[in-house]
């Protein structure tokens, strides 16, 4: 079980408040949307929440663990934030072998079978320099899946992609949730990210507005 | 087990597939030593002395020598050490964009996968270390080939009316006559070029890089311009030695002053880092 509970955090960068005293909690199991427009916050919150940025004030705690004082970033989070990045040198599979190198490892039939899911079977083996921007986005996905992580972040997932290729994100991101992971994802796609989020956070100038529960998840 | 891994990812990342980089330095020391080699026969041909043997450290002196104390006098414009700045400065330059380009790229998720900012420095450091070394050691390696083609001496024998001469230096700034270049003068400014490029590392946690870049380019030209041991690129100008020039100062105690600025530089830019925001300058 994986929470992450944030308690009034706000970040100032440059006299400008990007985000101002938020507080939510979010448990393991489910879908989290962040929505809101450019600048309204969501990106901001992600990195937080990565701990790749520290808030000015206030706490991110996951599973307890204080965010920047007791770990430095969650121990199992997996994410894809706007463009992916890889090593244009390297092939679709050797960039993922690099990055599992540091934690779990994965062989390449494993690695393989996720190039499978995201459809980039052939592809895994050609230059990553030669990937369309929609391969390059399926690649990140994987990337971010891969070892299945507890706490998975997806900054528009479907930029870039056709429709089949936002239908296996789709199908991806519910069976992350299934098996227990806790999914947050932002989306300019409203329809989308309503049929996907079991809660949705709205953001309007780095405030949270909004929190709206699905139904069929409400407690 | 995690650092070491990080740490191999950079020598394959940042020198492996790097490495045509190291090709410049290697060119330009060639034309450079060809340039050296032309100057030598021209003594040698002025003061009539044929059989006239140089050595490789007469080369290297030439490469790494840098300039002379400059005094400003109105009749006496500033000139730069043209030499001996490319030298340093492009070492300064093949270093820049990759620690950056890492953190923004492929780097996140290597820090967040490894559970620590601090091995990603670290590593950072070595890296930047190691490529640093890499790169002197081909300009010695051509410097070597160099001599060995040209039928230089091997040996650090000195000659300093040869480098009087070719470094074209004014006539009231008498060089002693030393018979060898000490081994210790020898390693000083690859020490001194690697302390900046951490310098530059570290800059970068402020600043863009190119600005870090012309932070480093400043102090150059400021440490050429002005001999005192405050501005660390004087430790890299050999030719201020006092090995080899009167008033030169103390090269040795460039040693400990590179142990402790090296050492502060690195613990700074850790506590720098631990509080960075890993985002692009443009998101801010």
């Amino acid at each position: 079980m994986t929470t992450i509970d944030i308690k009034n955090i706000t970040k100032i960068i440059k006299k400008n408040t990007v985000l101002d005293n938020i507080s939510l909690t979010m448990s393991s199991g489910k879908i989290y949307g962040f929505q809101g427009i450019n600048g309204s916050g969501k990106t901001m919150l992600m990195r937080c929440i990565i701990g790749l940025i520290h808030p000015t004030s206030g706490r991110i705690s996951i599973n307890g663990k204080f965010l920047g004082k007791d770990i430095e970033f969650p121990e199992s989070i997996g994410f894809l934030l706007e463009n992916p990045a890889f090593l244009d040198g390297y092939t679709g599979i050797e960039n993922l072998r690099m990055l599992t190198k540091l934690n779990r490892n994965l062989t390449d039939t494993e690695l393989n079978t996720i190039l499978d899911k995201v459809e980039l079977t052939d592809a895994g083996n050609k230059k990553y320099k030669k990937y369309s921007l929609g391969m390059k986005q399926r690649l990140g996905i994987a990337a971010a899946v891969m070892e299945h992580p507890d706490i998975l972040i997806l900054d528009e997932p479907t930029n870039a992609l056709d429709t089949n290729g936002i239908n296996i994100v789709k199908d991806i991101i519910v069976s992350e949730r299934n098996h227990g992971a806790l999914v947050i994802i932002s989306c300019h796609d409203t329809d989308l990210l309503i049929n996907l989020s079991d809660e949705i956070f709205r953001l309007q100038a780095g405030q949270l507005v909004e929190h709206t529960v699905k139904k069929s998840t409400a407690k | 087990m995690k650092f070491i891994k990080i740490f191999t990812s950079d020598i394959h990342n940042g020198i492996f597939k790097k490495c045509y980089l190291l090709i410049l330095p290697a060119i330009m020391t060639v034309f450079i030593c060809i340039s050296c080699i032309a100057r030598i026969h021209a003594y040698t041909n002025i003061n009539d002395i044929p059989d006239f043997t140089y050595s490789v450290a007469d080369m290297w002196l030439f490469v790494y020598g840098g300039m002379a104390q400059y005094t400003p006098t109105a009749s006496e414009p500033f000139q730069f050490p043209a030499i001996w700045s490319a030298i340093l400065a492009l070492s300064s330059l093949l270093v820049l964009n990759y620690p950056t380009k890492d953190m923004l790229g492929i780097g996140s998720h290597i820090i967040v996968s490894s559970g620590s900012r601090r091995k990603w420095w670290f590593s950072k450091i070595l890296w930047c270390t190691l490529f640093t070394i890499l790169y002197h050691l081909v300009i010695f390696v051509v410097i070597l080939i160099s001599g060995i083609i040209s039928h230089a001496d091997l040996t650090l024998a000195i000659d300093s009316q040869l480098q009087h001469h070719i470094h074209e230096l004014k006539p009231y700034i008498p060089l002693m006559n030393v018979s060898h270049i000490p081994v210790s003068a020898i390693f000083l400014p690859v020490l001194i070029s690697i302390l900046f490029n951490l310098i530059q590392l570290t800059l970068q946690l402020f600043i863009k890089p190119s600005y870090s870049f012309l932070c480093i380019c400043i102090i150059m030209i400021s440490s050429a311009y002005l001999m005192t041991p405050f501005l660390p690129y004087n430790y890299a100008i050999p030719l201020r030695y006092n090995w080899i020039y009167e008033n030169g100062f103390k090269y040795v105690y460039g040693y400990p002053a590179v142990a402790l600025i090296v050492t502060m530089v690195i613990l700074f830019g850790l506590y720098r880092f631990k509080n960075f925001d890993i985002i692009k300058k443009e998101d801010t």
